[in-house]
């Protein structure tokens, strides 16, 4: 595969952190619920009558070239099959009783009985549950909430089958604070709520799509994944914050405000960034007025919740289930969970040059998941109803020569296809370089005028702020010369009347009192005279300020004209950019595919040859190919938790609890029947008898689970990759070794007593019944004839230790290669 | 269990003499104390042996919990408002001094270098230890892998049985730690103290050993049966992992320091930390990749001096004794050997006598494998109150400590499929560290 190093010359002048500039940090939090139903958003699709899993086998036919290789692989034995639903769709080996059953069963459709027997059964939510836990969640600390609580919340919904959009809508919008949606909230509360986590998450569990190294700059390897996708998604989730109350219970609060802006540490331009899903528009808020912002503002101990969540908007875009790259997810994660290789691998690493190996097959289960409602079970029964799914895992016969022939002409011209796309992809990686070039010129060329038009702002602002008290006290001079004049006026009437009294009658009195107001007319006279002057002088810098608000407006207009013309450039750049990405990346796939090609058919060239010839090496690395290009199936290791249910399962320890749990549940709930009749009786002594609430299968599974959870978290801590790290990677170490051969865990499970394995097989002497349940129960299939000899050479070389040698055999077949993978 | 310890036979005294030959001025004492104590032993080849202690690179790392006073210690300020009641001694590489307070290692100093210009930025205990240990932030999303499991993955010996990472410190039990982040636990350390050696390595009693190789047989002839139809990667991972877990179990007195000489103990001192640099010693010399020795406690807000030199006093002598074997038996060319704590401690002193959280400017000790002895990298100023010239970080170090083991730390691990860089790719190697 070709691999472009783009932006590596500088990579090693990266600064300190990333120059991520949040402008504020807002707090609040969405008291609105969704309107999201599943059937709220989804287009209809136009459904084929021909059932889906028979769709998906002819269009993976059509990718091998109808290949009459491939079409002679057949499919596994009923036993091989059963074990795989089991352990898919149940999370466990079955028991050598389930396997007897469907061995003996005639019905021709009974491997599709059989999987909507287990789609239905009360093991598949507590599996599913699991399966969806360690997807979501991948195995961190539950700090905030707790893991039967969230699980619960998994179960439920798994039991009622409910849409893979709804599933997500409620996780991401669940904020913690309300009591009833508490336990969904576990996705952003058990992340702490950390901006950058969430959206290396989100990107990555929801669209499939790794931006972590787009978080300081664009890709530097994967020409699709831009730094601004990137924070786009973060735009979603950086307004919240985690809100802890009085009881020290935390939830999340979100801002109103606050506005994302980035900078690439490898070409120093700046961008800003709205909420955006990959691949979408970006999302359009409404403007309030400042006090309309929040439904409860910020404060002190306040858990703050603006009127428009930006983090709600993800919830509702995700709900609306439009978006190609979260249905292609959830389906190649699916279809990883049931094939043990998602078509694109890894599973969070869909990008152009990264396409599904049939990509036909991912469009296909796609749309149909759409148009199903995001229906899980379906999707999952009709992966299980694919030859694909039930391939053999091994490379069987040999192909006829004249399929060699024909793929070595088919070989050859893909080969000129691909010196073709290969010519296309370098010039249009050229455009993309220049549209890249143009871009970062023109956000470089728009912040100086971004910068200033800020400025302008700033200093209208201010000039229009300074002369609003200088208007004000002018106007209140104004307003005091009036009164003042009034009062002169009234005075001056006064003498005037003083006067006319005064000739009328010469009284000292009425003289003394003129001359009080005289005195007053001529107070007032010169108080006048003072606020007049006061008033010009203010009239002046009322008349200067207003000067200067207009020479700033019109600085500010200059300015955001300027902006505007280079903003214009920079928005017609980027959408340059996104059409010559988007033709970038089509060329990108095309090449990938066809690579893609050549490896499938150089694969099957491989197995054509004399395999008596071929070395085992090569035989390995051909079958792992195959494999890889879903022609034959992989060896898939079972997750720590299959494991521990198989193990459990194959010893007897899951069927003792399947036998001992209705007993002790029926018990329990006579006992708090006849409390409730006791305490009922005390108030009125013939009340009747309460009736204890009759045992539900989902009980039974909901408290076998809880009895072998703790057995099962031994495995998980012992197997799993580590908390918080993709959980799809396999590892054998040496303590997991050590654990199973010398810890206590499973030799009490292989304990002679109880019905468990070891005392059934005790209990057989003939020594091929007593290996045929060995091998039912531990390996789901009958032994073959070496098996049985091997086994009853080992109990005739062990003479009377019989039970500790059944101990050892078992002990061997639970700790083989066989076991340990799904086959 | 019988042990085949090698280091009786005349084969492997041989072997050693001519071993040790080169070494000029080794201790006679110490030769022949560490060849009865049987230091290499559980190796059947003494020339298998030899070559494993020259090619085989490895890790010694003493982690100084609670954060090392600088002024204590490597960067002493004495006759200044903040240098403390503490003289500045001279050491084995000539115009160096470090605090009176490392008489032993004052010694050796001419096997280590001296980085005294760190600034993590970073006060915090547990996101300070992330930094040093990890070479990032422990606030970067995502979560990296500890040095150790850097360079066990780096320089992993496939068919070696034992673990690449050990952690020994008080309390360890034996268990696998969770440090390992996506690098798996494979590469997770082992904790291990209080002579416990790591989890189920015993044979349960009641099971002999003709019964586990019988019940092993049988399980090899059943996985045969299968990998005869497919063989991946995977496959034989899962396989291999039980003969290497077999292997392990023979091979279990290497975790058992009291197989240690009494001499040896007493040298070492009779203490926690004594043993455990024995413990070290032993761990090394039998090819585990990475091994960290944690001493606590250094955070010393109260009575800093006093505790000092109580703390140090008990880290000296044991540290130089193992500086000094590890350079008797040719391995310090092999070995990086890194003093660190999760940062140093504040120039000013407390009303308590105490000195505080200080990630600001100080230093850690760092020699062997790959790196030049007896140099000084940045300096603090007059009071030790900021870094004056050459300031680095984690990354820096974490950068450094790869370089010197000849792991390019630019490069990445393929993880499943994705791309992982080996240290943060924001660092920088320290050049003139590198020998």
């Amino acid at each position: 595969m070709i691999r472009f190093q783009r932006n590596a010359h500088v990579a090693s002048h990266m600064p300190f952190g990333c120059a991520t500039i949040c402008d504020a940090f807002c707090f609040s939090l969405c008291l609105f619920a969704l309107a999201c139903g599943p059937n709220a958003a989804i287009g209809a699709e136009a459904t084929n009558s021909t059932p889906l899993h028979v769709r998906i086998d002819r269009t993976l036919a059509q990718s091998f070239n109808e290949s009459s290789q491939t079409n002679n692989i057949g499919v596994v034995d009923d036993a091989t099959f059963l074990r795989r639903v089991w352990l898919d769709l149940a999370g466990s080996i079955p028991s050598a009783k389930q396997l007897r059953a469907f061995l003996a069963e005639k019905d021709a459709n009974k491997r599709a009985k059989k999987v909507d027997e287990l789609l239905a059964s009360d093991r598949f939510a507590q599996h599913m549950a699991n399966v969806f836990d360690v997807m979501l969640m991948e195995r961190r600390a539950d700090k905030h909430v707790k893991r039967n609580a969230w699980r619960a919340y998994l179960v439920d919904g798994f039991a009622k089958n409910k849409p893979y959009n709804v599933i997500v809508s409620e996780v991401l919008s669940a904020d913690g604070a309300d009591i009833a949606s508490r336990s969904q909230a576990a996705f952003y509360l058990n992340r702490e709520g950390e901006h950058h986590q969430l959206t290396r998450d989100v990107g990555r569990i929801f669209f499939g799509r790794d931006l972590q190294c787009a978080q300081c700059h664009d890709h530097p390897d994967i020409d699709d994944m831009r730094q601004s996708e990137y924070f786009n998604l973060f735009a979603f989730v950086h307004r919240t914050a985690l809100f802890t109350d009085k009881k020290k219970v935390v939830s999340l609060s979100e801002k109103a405000e606050g506005e994302v802006k980035f900078t690439s540490v490898f070409t120093k331009a700046s961008f800003e960034a709205k909420p955006a899903i990959p691949g979408g528009k970006a999302i359009t808020e409404p403007s309030l007025e400042a006090a309309k912002l929040y439904k409860v503002k910020p404060a002190k101990g306040v858990r703050s919740v603006p009127t428009f969540s930006r983090r709600q908007q993800l919830a509702i875009e995700l709900a609306k289930g439009t978006n190609l790259a979260f249905r292609k997810n959830i389906v190649n994660r699916l279809w990883a969970h049931m094939m043990g290789r998602g078509l694109v691998h890894p599973v969070d690493m869909m990008h152009a040059a990264n396409p599904a190996s049939h990509p036909k097959v991912l469009t296909l289960m796609s749309k149909e998941f759409a148009a199903n409602e995001f229906n899980i079970k379906k999707l999952l029964r009709e992966m299980a109803l694919t030859k694909a799914y039930q391939r053999p895992f091994e490379l069987s016969a040999p192909a006829a020569p004249a399929d060699a022939t024909l793929l070595r002409e088919q070989l050859k011209d893909v080969k000129v296809k691909l010196g073709t796309l290969k010519k296309q992809v370098f010039a249009s990686f050229d455009r993309l370089d220049d549209a890249d070039a143009k871009l970062v010129d023109a956000a470089k060329a728009a912040a100086a005028p971004r910068d200033a038009m800020g400025q302008r702002q700033k200093s209208l602002a201010a000039a229009q702020n300074a002369a609003v008290p200088i208007e004000k006290t002018h106007q209140t001079t104004v307003k005091q010369i009036e009164e003042k004049a009034r009062l002169k006026a009234s005075v001056d009437a006064a003498i005037g009347e003083i006067q006319l009294a005064a000739a009328k009658a010469d009284d000292p009195t009425v003289m003394a009192a003129k001359a009080l107001f005289d005195s007053k007319a001529a107070e007032i006279s010169t108080e006048l005279k003072t606020l007049q002057a006061v008033r010009s002088k203010q009239a002046a810098a009322v008349l200067a300020i207003n000067a200067k608000v207009a020479s700033e407006k019109s600085k500010f207009d200059a300015a955001q004209k300027s902006f505007n013309a280079t903003n214009n450039m920079l928005r017609h750049s980027q959408s340059e950019m996104d059409s010559t990405l988007a033709s970038h990346q089509a060329h990108t796939t095309a090449l990938a595919i066809a690579e893609r090609e050549v490896d499938r058919i150089e694969a099957l060239l491989a197995m054509a040859r004399d395999t008596n010839d071929a070395s085992p090496l090569l035989a390995d690395a051909a079958a792992d190919a195959l494999s890889d290009h879903t022609i034959i199936r992989n060896l898939k290791p079972l997750t720590p938790e299959q494991l521990a249910w198989s193990m459990m399962q194959a010893t007897g320890v899951v069927d003792a609890y399947r036998r001992s749990l209705p007993i002790e549940l029926k018990k329990q709930a006579e006992s708090s029947a006849a409390k409730a009749t006791a305490a009922a009786r005390k108030k009125d002594k013939d009340a009747p008898a309460v009736v204890p609430i009759p045992v539900t299968p989902a009980q039974i599974d909901q408290a076998l689970n809880a009895k072998l959870a703790g057995s099962v978290k031994v495995f998980a801590d012992l197997f799993s990759a580590a908390a918080g790290q993709p959980q799809d990677t396999f590892f054998a170490t040496v303590d997991q070794a050590l654990f199973f051969s010398n810890s206590s865990t499973l030799k009490s499970w292989l304990a002679p007593s109880g019905g468990y394995l070891i005392d059934r097989l005790n209990k057989e002497k003939d020594v091929a019944k007593m290996t045929n349940e060995l091998y039912q129960s531990v390996l789901t299939r009958e032994p073959t004839q070496e098996e049985i000899k091997d086994v009853a050479d080992y109990m005739a070389s062990r003479g009377k230790d019989r039970v500790v040698a059944l101990q050892e055999i078992a002990w061997a077949l639970l700790t083989s290669v066989e076991f340990r993978f799904c086959r | 269990m019988e042990c085949g310890y090698a280091c009786k036979s005349p084969d492997h005294t041989i072997a050693r003499r001519g071993f040790l030959g080169h070494i000029a001025g080794g201790v006679g004492a110490t030769v022949a104390s560490s060849l009865v104590g049987g230091g290499i032993s559980a190796f059947a080849e003494p020339a298998v042996t030899a070559q494993l202690t020259k090619q085989h690179k490895r890790v010694l790392v003493v982690f100084l919990a609670g954060g090392v006073s600088q002024l204590e210690s490597w960067d002493p300020k004495p006759g200044t408002d903040t240098g403390g009641p503490f003289r500045a001694i001279p050491t084995s590489v000539k115009g160096m001094h470090i605090s009176e307070l490392l008489p032993h290692t004052a010694k050796q100093m001419h096997h280590l270098s001296l980085v005294r210009s760190i600034n993590t930025r970073e006060n915090n205990h547990a996101q300070g230890r992330y930094c040093m240990e990890r070479g990032r932030r422990q606030n970067d999303p995502g979560d990296y892998p500890h040095l150790g499991g850097v360079v066990a993955k780096s320089l992993d010996q496939k068919e070696n049985p034992l673990p690449g990472h050990i952690q020994i410190t008080p309390g360890g039990k034996g268990s696998r730690r969770n440090d390992a982040a996506y690098l798996g636990p494979k590469f997770a350390s082992i904790s291990l103290g209080d002579g416990k050696p790591p989890s189920y390595s015993k044979r349960p009693d009641d099971l002999s050993a003709a019964r586990d190789q019988q019940r092993n047989d049988f399980r090899r002839r059943a996985n045969e049966r299968l990998l005869q139809r497919r063989r991946t990667a995977f496959t034989d991972l899962y396989a291999q992992s039980y003969e290497q877990a077999r292997e392990m179990m023979k091979r279990r007195d290497v975790f058992d320091v009291s197989k240690e000489s009494d001499k040896d103990v007493k040298r070492y001192g009779e203490h926690d930390f004594g043993r455990h640099c024995l413990l070290a010693r032993r761990l090394l010399e039998n090819g585990i990749t990475c091994v960290q020795v944690s001493h606590t406690n250094y955070d010393t807000h109260h009575e800093n001096f006093n505790f000092h030199i109580e703390q140090l006093e008990e880290f000296d002598r044991p540290f130089a004794t193992l500086l000094d074997d590890l350079h008797q038996r040719g391995m310090m060319e092999s070995t990086l050997v890194v003093v660190m704590s999760e940062f140093g401690r504040t120039p000013r002193i407390n009303d308590r006598y105490g000195r505080d959280h200080w990630g600001t400017a100080w230093s850690i000790a760092l020699g062997g494998c790959g790196i030049q002895s007896g140099g000084i990298v940045g300096k603090t100023n007059k009071n030790g109150t900021a870094v004056a010239d050459r300031e680095v970080d984690h990354r820096h170090l974490f950068h450094t400590y790869l370089s010197a083991l000849g792991v390019d730390p630019t490069s990445n691990f393929d993880i499943g499929g994705r791309k992982m860089p080996l240290a943060d790719p924001s660092g920088l190697r320290i050049k003139e560290l590198l020998a």
